[in-house]
């Protein structure tokens, strides 16, 4: 796989080095960790909100960190968890006194690594409270949410609880937001072409030219089924059944959908799939409140993509649409 | 009986980290058949990383010093450079026993079954994994039973670590034709269970090598 890179080793901090260079004054590395990254150190009487997960995700996961968003962002090497050390350097730089929210996928390495963290900051007298992204509907049945992986769904936990935390809301109630955003939230996606570690010589996983995987994670976990491809209004009807069950949506609801491409895959795909997307929704009688529609949360260079929903409340559309600013991303 | 103090730790250190730099190769080939082939590197990086922090503390002759921040300072080195997940149940067991140790600066010999015993109920507390799914856990734990029963029945820590070793590659053995029920192996299901599970030749070789037999 052609890569522009330098030495595959050097293959995160080079392009994190590019992040710092690219946006000199909005980010900064905490403790000098470059692992580490950071908007604005200590903010009074605002809870910090701190994420983080492996690298190759962009703009996942360090692109939420912004005005309105997250504080900090802990960096892993490709598709690894970040280490104790570089949470640490992140939490001990931003928090200012109200505590801190963790707020990260879930994966197995990364809830081991910022549960020790949270040990550790609790030893310093530093509160922590944690929520897990738990969207991918392919993952686990509804019943067992808690044991669903997170994918690009997070993005509705970060707006959301970044707004909160911008507007003064305490520890407790930011965190029992963000949890009541994730049960709200499922996606669903699929996958048409893997994607190549850098330095590896094979892609992750291997699928057939004409072939699609439904329910594929972000780091090649096996779907659900692997088929033929099918047109895109069939994909949107597969990819929203599924998810108007989960959530059990029903005619007048309010939603925020969210397509989003895992790398390879155009907008103008994505659009095409939204159209589709839509054209479901308004057949059922939902309301679709806001429409985000790029690459949220990629997997290098994965073609493929996926479609989450968020049934908002009142709370939710408020802070939905706040104002708030990253360079990475629109919102 | 044998008490042993900080030196003897970082010797200890020193000799687990020469080992899983020597053997790296064989951690990669194992977790390629059934994880995702990056365990030597990362075994092999952690290793590097708490080499060379013992090697400062040399330097600045630390001898004084107590137990917990010895562990802890290894602990945190070590995940620093290999934060996997095995990286991090490993550094999670490492904390557990010199947060037992606390202040103190020597360990009893009577002590070791023990402490070794945390180790594993850490990882798999920490883990969520328990023998039988196919896990580091699957020597780990034949180790640990082993090393207890013979050093009560012998009171002789030489021959009891060497029977333990020899119970950890019998472990690592068992894990042949066992399907994995935890972590990325899981997803292949039947595919490669013929192969051992790469914590499990980790384990096995660590015990191994360090009573000195190939």
């Amino acid at each position: 796989m052609k890569k522009c890179m330098n030495h595959s080793d050097d293959f995160v901090d080079n392009s994190l080095d590019g992040i710092y260079k690219a946006h000199p004054g909005f980010y900064e590395k905490g403790n000098g960790n470059t692992r580490a990254l950071i908007h604005r150190s200590k903010v009074p009487g605002k809870v910090s909100i701190i994420t983080g997960g492996g690298f190759g995700h962009l703009p996942l996961f360090l692109g939420y960190v912004g005005e309105g968003w997250c504080d900090g962002a802990a960096v892993g090497n490709v598709f690894t968890s970040p280490s104790c050390e570089a949470i640490l350097d992140t939490a001990r730089s931003v928090e200012h006194e109200q505590g801190i929210l963790f707020l990260f996928g879930n994966y197995f390495g990364d809830s081991m690594n910022f549960q020790m963290a949270s040990e550790i900051l609790e030893m310093e007298g530093i509160q922590t409270a944690t929520v897990k992204g738990l969207d991918d509907i392919a993952s686990a049945s509804r019943e067992e949410y808690k044991k669903r992986r997170g994918i690009a769904g997070i993005v509705y936990a970060y707006k959301i609880a970044g707004a909160a935390a911008a507007k003064g809301s305490s520890l407790e109630e930011i965190r029992d937001l963000a949890e009541r955003v994730i049960q709200n939230t499922a996606t669903y996606g699929v996958a048409f072409s893997s994607c190549t570690l850098p330095g590896a010589q094979k892609p992750v996983f291997e699928i057939g030219d004409e072939d699609m995987e439904i329910g594929m994670g972000i780091h090649g976990e096996p779907g659900v089924r692997r088929q033929k491809i099918m047109e895109s209004h069939e994909i949107a009807k597969e990819l929203c059944t599924a998810i108007v069950k989960d959530l059990e949506l029903k005619a007048g609801d309010e939603l925020s959908v969210l397509v989003n491409g895992l790398g390879m895959t155009s907008r103008e795909e994505l659009y095409i799939l939204y159209n589709d997307v839509a054209k479901y929704l308004e057949g059922l009688g939902l309301k679709t409140e806001k429409v985000l529609v790029g690459e949220y949360a990629a997997s290098l260079e994965m073609a493929g993509l996926s479609v989450s929903i968020l049934k908002l409340d009142k709370t939710m559309k408020e802070l939905l649409c706040a104002q708030a600013y990253t360079p990475l991303i629109h919102f | 009986m044998e008490s042993y103090g900080i030196k003897d730790v970082e010797n200890l250190f020193l000799s687990l980290c020469r080992i899983c730099r020597e053997n790296q190769e064989s951690f990669t080939e194992a977790d390629s058949r059934l994880g995702d082939g990056d365990m030597g590197i990362t075994i092999g990086k952690g290793a590097a990383a708490v080499e060379r922090i013992l090697h400062d503390r040399e330097i600045k002759g630390n001898e004084t010093e107590e137990m917990s921040k010895l562990f802890m300072d290894c602990a945190m080195e070590w995940n620093r450079c290999a934060p996997s997940t095995l990286g991090t149940l490993i550094s999670f067991g490492m904390m557990a026993v010199g947060k037992e140790l606390n202040h103190r600066s020597h360990i009893e010999e009577d002590e070791i079954p023990g402490l070794v015993k945390l180790f594993a109920d850490t990882i798999a507390t920490r883990g969520s994994a328990r023998t039988g799914d196919k896990t580091i856990l699957d020597a780990l734990y034949p180790y640990v039973e082993t090393l207890r029963s013979c050093y009560e029945d012998t009171r002789d820590l030489s021959e009891a670590l060497e029977k333990a070793a020899e119970a950890a590659r019998q472990g690592m053995e068992r894990t042949k034709g066992m399907i994995a029920r935890t972590g990325r192996a899981s997803w292949l299901n039947t595919r490669n269970m013929e192969y051992p599970d790469a914590g499990a030749v980790l384990m096995a070789t660590v015990g191994t090598r360090l009573v000195g037999q190939e």
